[in-house]
């Protein structure tokens, strides 16, 4: 389970009302709580654990300010894990670009698992302010795959 | 659905040579219009050539769909059988658009765009094979249902097994092969929420009496019932068959998922212990496949993921 993974779990577990989340991959498991919820904003992050034979706990916090520029805009989320195609094939144009006008339904990408293939739909309409995936890249549960402004 | 296309199909597919004369007065059109129907037809890929003196014939029949043998089988599904269609997934894309009512049933006698994973061709010639298409909803999550997939594997290759046919296994996922030729293939697409209610389309192509002529453009070893199967069935036994089989597999993982057919699932696993190349988020890896896990990912050895779809060649 790579760390910003574990970053968007996080950011999950502050925007919702659960105290703990608990997720299992496979062997792979990571729990996230917010201990003491009094004072300390966030640095609420408990242990997190992984089943991998390096890690020791770790503790991350979350106040880190994000590296990269961030383009703001409604965000469209991946709602399952799989591969990510721009196009039906590998020889057909991307469905959209970069700085193109969508219709709340066009389709923006394929995510495809074990053969199992999910169009992402534009739930508003608005211009592609920026796409954060690349064709062929692995995407996780509501990894932000486009940036749509209004 | 009963054109003049359907019923002049029909009175052909006997085999035996019909002179546009019969044909004439028993649909109640002139000769000229029975030569323009044959005409479109020739058109579609149907071999219907024409003899001095004879008439037409369609060499050695077809093995039509039985409209209505199906529609009775199914009275809780919405049954639509075409002719000819885009591909029949596309029509059920396009059901999924309204209103749910019931599950729907779509079977067609030619593809005019069957497609596989990626976009690819998949072979579709009129009257041969089975095309089949089901549109269903389910309250499964998006996230537990890529596993379903694995599931039709076992669906199918049980279905064949049942069936008498021989040395059937499944190329992860869900490729279904006798004697290691391709006899089956899967797509699914499912619309709708991460947590669901969502749209569930599967869509099957079993090849049943691949012909000649269509099979060139097959790019890979291929083989169908006709071949392997010691029972003839027709096709409409086929579709009938398939569509049980497929009704029940949905039902068992709607209420156990892949856990229940996991065990079955490995029995007839294809890649075990084979040396492969797959190819995944741009990179090349050759490998072992070692089975798969749970949650239905390909395990593969040394590598430090699991995984999840990719292009896999056996080496």
């Amino acid at each position: 389970m790579d760390i910003r993974k574990v970053k968007k779990l996080i950011e999950l577990l502050e925007e919702s009302n659960c105290v703990e989340l608990e997720i299992k991959e496979g062997e792979e498991s990571v729990r996230i709580s917010r201990a003491g919820s009094v004072a300390a904003p966030m640095q609420a992050v408990a242990p997190v654990m992984q089943a991998a034979p390096v890690a020791a706990p770790v503790a991350i916090s979350a106040e880190e300010p994000v590296a990269e520029k961030k383009i703001s805009g409604h965000e469209v989320k991946s709602p399952m894990v799989g591969t990510l195609y721009h196009a039906a094939s590998p020889d057909a144009a991307p469905f959209v670009q970069v700085g193109q006008t969508v219709k709340a339904g066009q389709t923006l990408c394929l995510v495809e698992a074990m053969k199992m293939f999910n169009p992402i739909e534009a739930d508003t309409a608005g211009v592609i302010a920026d796409i954060l995936v690349t064709d062929g890249e692995p995407v996780e549960y509501g990894q932000t795959l486009f940036v749509i402004q209004k | 659905m009963q054109t003049l296309h359907h019923k002049l199909i029909e009175q052909l597919a006997d085999g035996q040579f019909h002179s546009g004369e019969g044909l004439s007065q028993k649909l109640g059109v002139s000769r000229t219009r029975i030569h323009h129907v044959v005409q479109s037809l020739r058109n579609k890929g149907l071999p219907i050539p024409a003899v001095k003196g004879k008439g037409y014939r369609i060499f050695d029949g077809m093995d039509l769909l039985q409209v209505e043998t199906i529609t009775q089988a199914f009275p809780d599904l919405d049954v639509a059988i075409f002719d000819s269609c885009t591909s029949t997934s596309d029509y059920c894309l396009e059901q999924a658009k309204e209103p749910f009512v019931k599950p729907v049933l779509c079977l067609a006698e030619q593809q005019t765009k069957g497609r596989g994973r990626q976009a690819r061709v998949w072979q579709s010639p009129f009257a041969a094979n089975i095309y089949l298409s089901l549109l269903q909803r389910t309250d499964t999550p998006l996230s537990q249902l890529a596993g379903l997939t694995l599931a039709i594997g076992v669906c199918i290759a049980e279905l064949l097994t049942q069936t008498g046919v021989k040395d059937v296994a499944i190329k992860w996922p869900n490729d279904v092969y006798v004697g290691g030729k391709k006899i089956a293939g899967i797509l699914t697409e499912v619309e709708g929420d991460a947590l669901g209610p969502s749209s569930l389309v599967v869509g099957i192509g079993l090849n049943v009496n691949m012909p000649a002529a269509a099979s060139q453009y097959i790019d890979q070893a291929w083989t169908d019932c006709r071949t392997v199967c010691p029972v003839k069935l027709s096709r409409t036994q086929w579709a009938i068959q398939l569509t049980r089989q497929l009704l029940h597999t949905l039902e068992v993982f709607s209420q156990y998922g892949l856990a229940a057919f996991l065990t079955k699932w490995q029995e007839y696993d294809y890649l075990q212990g084979k040396k492969l190349t797959v190819v995944h988020a741009g990179e090349q890896l050759n490998t072992v496949a070692q089975g798969i896990t749970e949650q239905g990912y390909l395990r593969i050895k040394d590598a430090p993921y699991k995984l999840l779809s990719g292009e896999i060649v056996l080496l």
